[in-house]
């Protein structure tokens, strides 16, 4: 650990400590919003900011700050309808994703950062109170203009009357933005509402999206800029040589500069060493980065590694005892006792996110002052990273948030900033750095591999009374794999230090440790098993392999007992209201038990995750054993109020597509010390042919929103997985698909 | 020196031959509503037509394009909104967006030879062009929306 980290550390630690916690999860996060307040609106002219999240020109135009970041799944468009909700305004809004200021810090994280589906829960309150404040004060300033009342005057439709007197929010923005706003508004009620929960309200940024207009970090230019590829190391490696002369042999090419390895004073021990080549255009970069022909050197244990010795690694975990997650009556004495026992091992590969624009950033370094243009879900983590390397004070430094192609968890992580910054600096020039699919794909940060054991007891009535469940494999919080400066600003929290002393990794037993399902007698347990493979969250985060490793055991043990599987989970559930009724409905929308068409088979999941119960049930047929032909998804959830109806369903869509993934395509193979994927033509996604049809049922509520984007996957691949059963008799215990010789039809 | 023209406008640049059209559209000509997503004609994300056909910018090295005639997504709607763009607001289909000028290209192309088509031609025309956000129901019915209006 270098003297960066620990001053920065012991900065960051007292900081956060005056200034509480965050909470995640429900477990307490420190608090690490920004150092200084940026201005909210740093590109705009004339006009005024009302608060943090609105900008009112004079022509009427509103600017909505979005605290979120717009990676596709619609925050955007959500957010402004809370806030627009309680503003009164006309509803149409440019948006913009400023960063910097406490405003923006999501409530539930304690940072700048979307993700955990935590955009429309940790702002619903925030943003619906920010606008009635906006409201106030557009109201406030017409009533001192006319010399009147203000509860006198009303808004709507970004405009203040009172009696024959009218103004324009446009008009009144200059004078409202010096108002004080009442501290705490009364907010609609659910029954005044015209915008939240009503469909019709499309997405503000599609004219840009369909025009092309629409600006990522990797399309922005600025004066002076030159472009980067970069070759990192695969994984545990070093760099052993490269080729500077026949890098700048190629025309355009000017520096090939080391980061990592040979710059440990900056390079701490968070990124992977990397050759960087920048030049005139990405081409002559990418060509100047092929011309270099850097070798790498990994030391034996890793460049033999290979899915096999994984695997093997994965399942001696599993023999272990394992570190205990959760312990509920009495496991041991349960099992011992049981009249009958089931047992099976199931396995998950690495998947990488694989969003389609690939990892890039633009950073300026000018000595005094950095300016950085990023698609991120990170932007509070980029500041914190930005002042490491750096050393500039917070208020020296800006990062622009534009539209992100694509997030997943995988842009949580700001590493191609550092990168970027670290380019930046050295050859005292802005660069933008783009890493090609092959270094995005292959030499970054994926979903890790994991193993479980089930096994439950049943007694000699047939109930089941003893249910465990140990996972293996790399923790994303307790593996040194996941090497991240973001990680190391944790170091010190209770949230890790009770990871460390229990030895359970958070997001490891994310999904499992917390089932709603009622037995008397759970054993829950992680063992932490490291390979040198970078990891980091994937939309659904444990979910994603435990919800497969439940679901797909559940449906093991009813038929083993002979059981339905729908009527065994009933069973189990019947204590948890919420999770019942969306059991219970998505079975009654599908037609579970009804008749099916000769060679179809259903197949039901079901998962409680950010507090968003969901249940898929499929119906498919298998051609040949090999085919599979999904007919029908009936997907049901709870996520509480569905504040945008359009975009709720844009979600459940992608998590179809997603699902298809997951089971049938995404995963990796590791040879030799590499992931053996590398780009596209070897990991395969699902095509606009293979796409399924769907519906998605809403359990009626008035609770407050949940969580929907990160939920909206991790039960298709045991759904589809049980129904390849209850069609062919072929169990299926680990995934994806394609590696049993199944493809999607 | 090679002279192309680019959305009706004639264009001539001074880069290697070899240098993929995407490349040039986007750092040398600033037309990056053109996006790079896997560089060897698996993603679709950067397909524009040239001399009327439906190509990846990728595959394409910009010393064959001398006199070629090329449309990007900037030029789609030389005339307001070509009729799949509007389908795509109306539907609502953009997720993240980034694949979306490469799917309207390969729609818009079919459309023009084939205004009205099935499901099934759906699938073929636009089997080159991935969403990993998985807006694909919505782009099918985009397109058939597109195809009844026009
Ligand atoms: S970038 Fe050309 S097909 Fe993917
Ligand atoms: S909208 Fe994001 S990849 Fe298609």
């Amino acid at each position: 650990m270098t003297e960066i980290t620990k001053i920065t550390r012991r900065t960051f630690m007292a900081t956060s400590a005056a200034a509480g916690g965050g909470i995640v999860f429900g477990l307490p996060f420190p608090k690490m919003g920004p150092k200084f307040a940026q201005a909210a609106f740093k590109d705009l002219t004339g006009g005024a900011e009302i608060n943090a999240y609105v900008h009112v020109a004079s022509d009427n135009t509103i600017t909505f700050g979005c605290p979120a970041t717009e990676m596709g799944q619609g925050s955007g468009t959500s957010l402004w309808m809370m806030f627009a909700e309680e503003f009164e305004c006309k509803w149409d809004a440019v948006l913009d994703f400023p960063t910097g200021r406490p405003e923006y810090v999501q409530p539930l994280i304690g940072l700048q950062l979307t993700g955990g589906s935590t955009a429309t829960p940790g702002f619903w309150g925030v943003l619906r109170k920010a606008g009635a404040q906006a409201r106030h004060m557009m109201i406030q300033a017409a009533a001192t203009r006319w010399g009147v009342d203000a509860s006198q005057c009303s808004a709507s439709d970004s405009m203040v009357t009172s009696g024959d007197k009218k103004a324009t929010y446009g008009e009144l923005a200059a004078a409202a933005a010096g108002q004080t706003p009442p501290e705490e508004p009364t907010l609609k009620t659910p029954a005044e509402w015209k915008i939240i929960g009503k469909p019709g309200f499309d997405r503000l940024d599609s004219l840009l999206k369909v025009t092309g207009e629409c600006q990522y970090s990797s399309d922005i230019s600025v004066p002076g800029m030159v472009h980067a590829a970069i070759r990192m190391v695969p994984f545990g490696g070093k760099i052993l040589s490269y080729d500077t002369a026949a890098a700048k042999r190629v025309k355009g090419v000017r520096d090939v500069i080391v980061v990592g390895a040979e710059a440990p004073a900056i390079f701490l021990d968070n990124n992977v060493p990397a050759v960087i080549v920048t030049a005139d255009s990405y081409w002559q970069a990418e060509k100047g980065a092929k011309a270099a022909n850097v070798q790498f050197g990994q030391p034996k244990e890793f460049a033999e590694l290979d899915s096999d010795k994984i695997s093997s690694a994965l399942h001696a975990g599993l023999a272990a005892e394992g570190s205990q997650a959760r312990a509920d009556g009495d496991y041991p004495a349960a099992i011992g006792s049981a009249s009958d026992t089931l047992s099976a091992t199931y396995e998950v590969p690495y998947m990488s996110h694989s969003p389609l624009e690939t990892m890039n950033a633009l950073a300026d370094f000018r000595g005094d002052s950095l300016e950085c243009w990023i698609s991120t879900q990170d932007p509070g983590a980029g500041y914190i990273v930005a002042e490491m390397i750096t050393g500039l004070p917070q208020d020296q430094i800006y990062i622009h948030q534009t539209y992100t192609g694509g997030g997943f968890g995988r842009r949580v992580e700001v590493e191609y900033l550092e990168y970027a910054i670290e380019a930046s600096m050295a050859v005292k020039a802005p660069v933008k750095l783009t890493y090609s699919r092959e270094e995005d794909m292959a030499n970054h940060f994926h979903r890790p591999t994991y193993a479980a054991k089930m096994t439950a007891g049943i007694d000699s009535s047939g109930e089941v009374t003893a249910w465990q469940h140990h996972i293996s494999g790399p923790g994303i919080w307790l593996s040194p794999m996941r090497s991240s400066r973001l990680k190391n600003l944790f170091a010190g929290s209770d949230f890790i230090n009770g990871q460390i002393e229990s030895g359970v990794d958070f997001h490891s037993a994310q999904g499992a440790k917390d089932i709603g399902y009622n037995f008397a007698n759970i054993d829950v347990r992680y063992t932490q098993v490291d390979f040198p493979v970078p990891i980091v969250f994937l939309r659904g985060v444990g979910n994603t392999q435990n919800a497969f490793f439940i679901e797909s055991f559940m449906d093991e043990l009813a038929d083993h007992i002979g059981q339905d599987p729908f009527e065994l989970r009933q069973k189990l559930l019947a204590d948890e209201p919420r999770m019942l009724a969306t059991l219970e409905l998505a079975a009654e929308k599908a037609n579970w038990g009804g008749s099916l068409p000769k060679g179809h088979a259903h197949g039901i999941a079901f998962h409680n995750s950010f507090d968003s119960p969901w249940c898929d049930v499929v119906e498919l047929s298998v051609r040949g054993g090999k085919r599979v032909n999904i007919h029908k998804i009936t997907r049901a959830v709870d996520c509480g109020l569905v504040v945008n109806p359009d975009q709720f369903d844009a979600q459940v869509q992608a998590g179809v597509v997603w699902g298809l993934a997951h089971t049938f395509l995404t995963g990796h193979t590791v040879k030799a010390g590499e992931l053996a994927q590398k780009n596209f033509d070897t990991y395969k996604l699902p095509r606009i042919s293979q796409m399924a049809e769907y519906e998605v049922h809403t359990v009626p509520t008035k609770n407050d929103p949940t969580g929907i984007g990160e939920p909206v996957f991790h039960t298709m691949a045991p759904a589809i997985t049980n129904a390849i059963f209850a069609a062919t008799g072929k169990r299926i215990r680990s995934l994806p698909l394609n590696r049993h010789g199944m493809s999607l039809a | 020196m090679i002279t192309l023209t680019v959305n009706g406008q004639s264009h001539t640049v001074d880069v290697d031959p070899d240098t993929p059209l995407l490349w040039v559209l986007r750092d040398t000509l600033g037309l990056t509503g053109t996006k790079y997503g896997c560089g060897i004609s698996e993603c679709g994300i950067c397909s524009v037509h040239m001399n009327g056909e439906l190509i990846n910018s990728c595959q394409k090295s910009i010393g064959k394009c001398s006199g070629a005639d090329v449309v990007t997504i900037e030029g789609l709607g030389a005339n307001g909104l070509h009729p799949i763009q509007q389908a795509f607001i109306d539907e609502n289909v953009s997720q993240c967006g980034i694949c979306i000028p490469g799917q309207l290209m390969a729609a818009a192309h079919m459309l023009n030879s084939n205004p009205e088509p099935t499901d099934h031609e759906i699938d073929v025309a636009m089997k080159n062009n991935y969403c990993r956000c998985g807006a694909y129901t919505r782009i099918r019915a985009a397109i058939h929306a597109a195809a009844s209006s026009a």
